[in-house]
């Protein structure tokens, strides 16, 4: 029935339903009943009504990045796939707009982008640079190292297209830069991970391409001094792009040459107004000297850019290194980067863990990475005992912690979005509201939405 | 409910006498704001901590009575008239600075202060509040959280929701709770973003939570000055092709110039047809090079002369001209409309000659400040408001002129908001379906619709 009524819609060619073919699609172990390739956002309308009428749940699916965030899914009937909407659909330099379909990638806008006139981009640098979609990093609100200085999805959208749960299509903000007319719907949108709408399409402000990028790794022996480090250059004037603190396990796995007496890095990438860029640098390095650094590696060209696209990458060189590998994510105050790290490194030793951290130190996150090659069983009980515990210090510090990706048998024992706050009943009435049958993505975001 | 009694109730609430208005005079003064809409309230309320909010929104609630929440009443759609009577709740004694956390670059305060004050008491620091609405010395920061306040600075920093990271609100019931934090990315769905520029529809915020940061090293401003309109805005394109970031792109037109001169005398000359102001900010490096070039591209447009200011009396001469725009102007005439209809830059000078032929067309005189880095167009329609057939007349150029703005591709506002005013006009931008979402957010803040209510939303049918 399903199938037949979704075919019509969407034509032979465009729906699958042959398991050998759904198990691409697989989520927290389950499988979808049937994938549909919908032409465009008038399909999905049509598609989203049949669900509606048939109570089936829906999830939107860009290129299967983000299927590890979120909790196991509580339904899962249909996917609606975005990869046949992958178009541009505006491109205009005078305004330094761009609306991209939500099927296509990033990584195509950029291109295009650095293509036209003078060069442009986009000032986004999320993980998995080259597979993820412009749908899928506005509905996971992802973002990159150089958000310290241009910020995050959200300071970056002027519009977004998306089908509401209802069927309708509707249309939030527009492409100028600055609109007030109406509440803000885009902001709902942007992270609420599929369960208020499926993205259409996205229109991004866009910048011209910095005259110069650089990148200084300063490398330092203690969490002091990296801390000593890195608040000294958040109250400076400087405006580097990335204020990055990696581990010794994450320069470990992303193979850098650092000498022994090395234990963090703390990468600063620069970019902009040439002088500007030159000046950063130079005082970068004083500042370095000033915290006791024990080297300094300067990355130009080619190595500057492999090196911040491997380290945004990270989250897929775990993904792929380590089968059991878990991702998570805290937020805290900006000034506490090393105190989290440090906390970190303690407990994992203590719980016999092997981490990388990287810490994007000028906004007050840190991700970490839990190296788990061969199984995770023995060590389950464990790894709740560190997540409990470090989600109880970033509470502390007015954050939270989030698990972007783990094992089954790891999410079925923790709320994989931290701990509720206050509004969360605000946030539950939206979704009542907007979606009172439940059928987008049900189960995977914040207390089970 | 008898205004007698909700008066009393009021009273008991706040237990001061002085801080519970209900004079004739009073009912007056509060009817108003710089729109061209008046209302009345039954009562106003000043209270002086969040507790007080949340007792006067139970009673509110309780009673099914509007309650419109307000600042300074700079607002310029009708924002902030109490159009169906009511509490009207006037934040003037909540206006202390509750933190200033420089470590983590942070401040919390409460939504009464005037944003210019805010950042008087950052400087000390070395800290700034980016946002800059022109009206930053007497609007307030509660009135910029509703009202998602732009101004000349955000064409590169960005517009109030940029800067706010959280508030402390006061549900339709009295309830309180915070959304957002101190701490970036909290998971779930980004309610301070939707609670800015709601326009004081959704809740009523008691504290705001915003991001702060070190301020720029060093700032360069220049004034250009031009023969033509055309020639302006063709240079403001040619900055942004340029690859150029300026702070801030203003351009000011004739009309506007001779009331700036009548007013605060910054020293524009009368006979330009046009001048833009542009100021860069950030690291001093390469700022000299940037700002030749600016002078080169304004050359290139044929412009008459560029000023450089030397100093800081020289730049605060500058902006004076800029921020004393609106001011200036509302001398020419007895009143003005300000609409703020928005498009994208490279649509601005063919908007603007359509602009120009619609105040021809009514013979109502339109001076234009804009910020030209954002497309964001202030056409202050000139009128007298003691003539009844001008003030109809006048509603309809504003109705037209966001006409070619949506025609255009742009909307219909870009940082006053909708208000009353613009309600009629919400159709040229949005669907029934777009209209229908955005009531379902409306009912799940306010479903008994006492919260600042007939504004943003067309009623239903």
């Amino acid at each position: 029935m399903m199938f037949s009524k979704a075919e019509e819609i969407v034509g032979r060619d465009y729906i699958i339903n042959d398991p050998g073919r759904l198990k691409d699609f697989t989520v927290d172990g389950k499988l979808p009943r049937v994938v549909v390739y919908p032409a465009n956002v008038e399909e999905i309308s049509q598609v989203i009504k049949l669900a509606n009428k048939e109570d089936w749940t829906v999830m939107p699916w860009g290129a299967g990045t983000k299927r590890g965030m979120g909790g196991i899914p509580r339904k899962f009937d249909m996917v609606i796939s975005l990869s046949r909407l992958n178009r541009i659909l505006e491109l205009e330099l005078g305004n330094l707009h761009f609306t991209g379909q939500a099927g296509m990638t990033l990584h195509e806008a950029q291109e295009t982008l650095a293509g036209k006139g003078r060069g442009y981009f986009i000032r986004l640098n999320p993980p998995f640079s080259k597979s993820a979609t412009l749908g899928g990093i506005v509905a996971a609100n992802s973002s990159g190292p150089s958000r310290f200085l241009y910020g995050s999805t959200r300071d970056m959208i002027l519009g977004i297209g998306f089908v509401a749960p209802n069927g309708d299509i509707i249309r939030a903000g527009g492409r100028t830069a600055k609109n007030v007319s109406g509440y803000d719907i885009g902001k709902l949108i942007i992270g609420s991970l599929g369960t208020l709408g499926i993205i259409s399409d996205v229109t991004f402000k866009f910048l011209p391409l910095p005259e110069k990028s650089a990148t200084l790794a300063v490398i330092l022996s203690s969490l002091e001094d990296t801390h000593d480090f890195t608040s000294g250059m958040l109250n400076s004037n400087l405006f580097p792009a990335s204020i990055e603190i990696l581990n010794t396990t994450a320069m470990h796995e992303l193979s850098m040459d650092i000498p022994d007496n090395g234990k963090y890095v703390v990468a600063i990438c620069t970019e902009g107004v040439k002088e500007s860029v030159d000046r950063q640098l130079k005082d970068v390095e004083e500042m370095g000297k000033g915290s006791n650094a024990v080297g300094v590696r300067s990355y130009l060209g080619e190595d500057h850019v492999n090196f911040w696209e491997s380290l945004s990458d990270f989250p897929k060189i775990v993904a792929e290194r380590y089968p059991y590998g878990i991702a998570c994510k805290s937020n805290f105050l900006i000034s506490k980067p090393a105190e989290m790290v440090k906390l970190w490194e303690d407990r994992a030793i203590k719980n016999g863990l092997s981490c990388a951290l990287i810490s994007r130190a000028g906004n007050g996150v840190l991700y970490s990475y839990i190296l788990l090659k061969d199984s995770i069983t023995e060590h389950l009980d464990a790894l709740v005992n560190h997540l409990e515990d470090m989600t109880e210090e970033a509470v502390k510090r007015d954050g939270n912690l989030v698990i972007e990706f783990a094992p089954i048998a790891l999410k079925e024992r923790l709320s994989v979005w931290g701990r509720l706050r206050d509004d969360f009943k605000i946030m539950q009435g939206l979704k009542k509201q907007i979606d009172p049958a439940g059928i987008l993505n049900p189960g995977r975001f914040i207390g089970g939405i | 409910m008898e205004k007698e009694n909700m008066i009393s109730a009021l009273k008991e609430i706040i237990k001061d006498e002085r801080y519970v208005l209900s004079s004739d005079v009073d009912l007056l003064l509060y009817g108003y704001d710089a729109s061209l809409y008046r209302g009345k309230p039954d009562v106003i309320v000043l209270p002086n901590t969040t507790a007080e909010v949340s007792e006067i929104m139970k009673f509110a609630y309780r009673e099914k009575i509007p309650v419109v929440a307000r600042g300074s009443g700079t607002n310029l759609t009708g924002g902030s008239i109490p159009g169906k009577g009511g509490i009207v709740i006037h934040f003037s004694r909540m206006d202390r600075v509750i933190e200033i956390d420089i470590e983590n670059q942070r401040a919390i305060v409460e939504p009464g202060i005037f944003t210019l004050d805010f950042k008087n008491r950052l400087a000390p620091y070395g800290f700034v509040y980016q946002p800059d609405p022109a009206s930053e010395s007497v609007s307030t920061m509660g009135g910029n959280f509703a009202e998602n306040s732009g101004g000349p600075l955000c064409f590169k920093y960005g517009v109030t929701t940029n800067h706010m990271l959280g508030a402390e609100v006061v549900l339709y019931n009295g309830e309180m709770t915070w959304v957002g934090g101190k701490a970036l990315d909290n998971p779930g769905y980004d309610l301070t973003g939707l609670l800015v520029g709601s326009e004081g529809t959704l809740a009523i915020a008691t504290k705001l939570l915003v991001r702060i940061m070190p301020a720029p090293e060093a700032r360069k401003t220049l004034l250009a000055i031009f023969d033509t309109l055309k020639d302006a805005a063709n240079t403001v394109s040619d900055i942004i092709e340029d690859g150029i970031i300026p702070a801030t792109l203003e351009m000011l037109d004739k009309l506007t110039i001779e009331a700036v001169e009548a007013s605060v005398h910054a020293g524009y000359p009368l006979d330009a047809e046009a001048v833009l102001l542009i100021e860069l900010d950030g690291l001093k490096d390469g700022m000299e090079r940037l700002a030749d070039r600016i002078i080169e591209l304004c050359k290139q447009n044929k412009a008459r002369d560029v000023k450089a200011a030397k100093n800081e009396d020289e730049r605060a001469l500058l902006w004076a001209g800029r921020k004393g725009a609106f001011g200036a102007v509302a001398r020419l005439e007895t009143s003005y409309l300000c609409n703020d209809g928005t498009v994208p830059r490279n649509k601005l000078p063919e908007v603007l000659e359509k602009v120009v032929a619609v105040g021809k067309r009514y013979n109502l005189r339109i001076a234009n400040v804009f910020h030209a880095g954002d497309g964001n167009l202030h056409p202050l329609v000139l009128f007298d408001d003691r003539n009844k057939a001008d003030l109809e007349k006048v509603k309809l150029v504003g109705s037209e002129i966001l006409k070619i703005c949506a025609e255009a591709g742009g909307t219909i506002s870009g940082e006053h908001g909708i208000g009353t005013e613009k309600i009629k006009e919400m159709g040229l931008i949005f669907s029934d379906e777009d209209i229908s979402l955005l009531r379902k957010v409306k009912t799940v803040f306010d479903p008994e619709e006492i919260i600042n209510p007939g504004k943003i939303l067309p009623e239903t049918a």
